[in-house]
Order: structure tokens, then sequence, then C-alpha cells
């Protein structure tokens, strides 16, 4: 079950419509300079989560769209959810290595603090992708509060 | 009846492994198979493999990238969190398993 205290960490303020990014190294530059001046990252999470992402890639090309789910752990102060709907598809390597590169159309970064923190709330977010219209809500939004709405009402 | 046992394996920090190992242990109790699952980092496959003994294992990284000193059958587990195939994947595992006979 996703928590009350899971559903805080989802906040319009960490929601970037606007990011115009060219390769996932372009992104997560673009993206730690956004989370930087608000205290969830530690120095190290840039190289961290680029380095963790070669090495295990998290590209998920659902049946609607592609999502990316990057993430690094020992790198993040306080726990945080951010969401980038980029400007442009953002090309990630697939999860587990097997099949083709995923454009993705929606970026999600769990900023988690503990091992195996946040299952639940991974396996909702999974569930919304499994879902073809509550998806293609959550990509029909244009502001943050509303992208915020469409994911946690699904959530709860 | 007999308890499977099922490791998922996943990078690091973020439980992919937890999530997808759940959903099987989900769909083979679906199907009366009743499961228990154990979840490990890439980096610990090989020994936890060897102490814990699966009966199937899945992965969420790529399933070259541990050593797998067992006979259990790897997996890769990234359908379960895509939908695409997911069906077909526990299908196959659910087969395997019953091929494997009850040991």
């Amino acid at each position: 079950m996703v928590t009350k205290e899971d559903l805080r960490l989802f906040h319009p303020d960490l929601v970037f419509c606007d990011i115009d990014a060219a390769d996932t190294d372009e992104l997560f530059k673009l993206l730690g300079q956004r989370l930087s001046p608000k205290g969830y990252i530690k120095e190290n999470w840039l190289s961290a989560i680029k380095e963790r992402e070669r090495d295990y890639a998290t590209g998920l090309q659902t049946r609607t769209i592609g999502v990316a789910i990057p993430h690094a752990d020992n790198c993040v102060n306080k726990a945080y959810i951010a969401i980038v709907k980029p400007v442009h598809p953002v090309v990630f390597q697939p999860m587990g290595g097997i099949g083709d590169p995923v454009s993705a159309e929606l970026i999600i970064n769990l900023g988690i603090l503990r091992e195996g923190g946040e299952v639940d709330l991974l396996q909702g977010l999974m569930r919304i992708f499994l879902d073809d219209d509550a998806t293609n809500n959550v990509m029909q939004q244009e502001t943050p509060e509303g992208i915020i709405k469409a994911i946690t009402s699904r959530l709860m | 009846m007999k308890q499977y046992k099922i490791l998922g394996v996943c990078g690091a920090g973020l439980s992919t492994s937890t999530t997808v190992a759940r959903m099987l242990q989900q769909g083979m109790e679906k199907r009366n198979m009743p499961a228990q699952i154990r979840t490990c980092k890439v980096i610990e496959a090989t020994g936890t493999i060897k102490g814990y003994d699966p009966d199937v294992i899945l992965s969420t990284v790529a399933t070259t990238s541990f050593e797998n000193p067992s006979d259990a059958k790897v997996f890769s587990g990234v359908p379960l969190l895509t939908g695409v195939g997911a069906s077909k994947l526990l299908d196959d595992i659910v087969e395997y398993l019953k091929s494997k006979g009850d040991e």
C-alpha cells in the first residue's frame, strides 16, 4: 500500500516540464541544477546517477509510452520524487539490457534514502503505466499540479 | 504443497527486484503455487543464489551480469514492470517450475 508519507513525496515544485536535453548526461546535469539548490541531493549525485544508469539502465518501454526511472543510492540528503516531462523525449537504454533504446517521454527520478525503500510506491507507479487511460491522463497534463494530481489520484 | 523460492536481482538501492518478485509471487499464488521471495543486489547475487537455492531467478539487470552457480533458470523481470509480455512471462515461469517437478 502507498502510504500518506509516500504521497507527500510528490510535489509540484519537483515536476519539470521545461527541461530540454539532448541525452541522459545533459538531462541529469539540468535536473541536478534544479534539485541542488533545494537541498535534496549530495555533491556526488550527478556522478552517481550517471554511473548507475550506465551500469544498470532504467528505460522501460510500456505499451503506451517510454518511461525511465533513473536513481542511485548514497547521494540523497532527503527523500524526494522528481518528475521530468522533457520538451523532447530523451533516449535511455532499456532496463535489463534487452530490446531497443527507449525514447523516454516521462522520467521519474526516485530519490530514496534506504535500500528497499518505496517498493509500494514503485509498484503503484508501474501500475499506472500498465493502464493506458491512466498513462494518457498523466501525459495530457501540462502543469506540474496537473501531473501530480493525475499520478497521486491513482495511487490512493 | 511445495513452497517455491523466488530470487529477485537488481542493481542496488531501488527495489525493482522486490517489485518484480512480488508481482511474480502474486501471479503464482493465483495459480495455487505458493512462493516466498528474497531479493539481492547484483553484486551479491552469486553468493545469495548459493545460500538461498532459489527455484527461479528474476533479474531487472542484464541476466549475464552475474554468475549463476545453480541450475535455477534466470528470467528477465522487466516485462512485469512494463506490462509488455508480462502474462507470457508468468506463463513461461509457471511452466518452467512445473516442468522441474516437485523435487
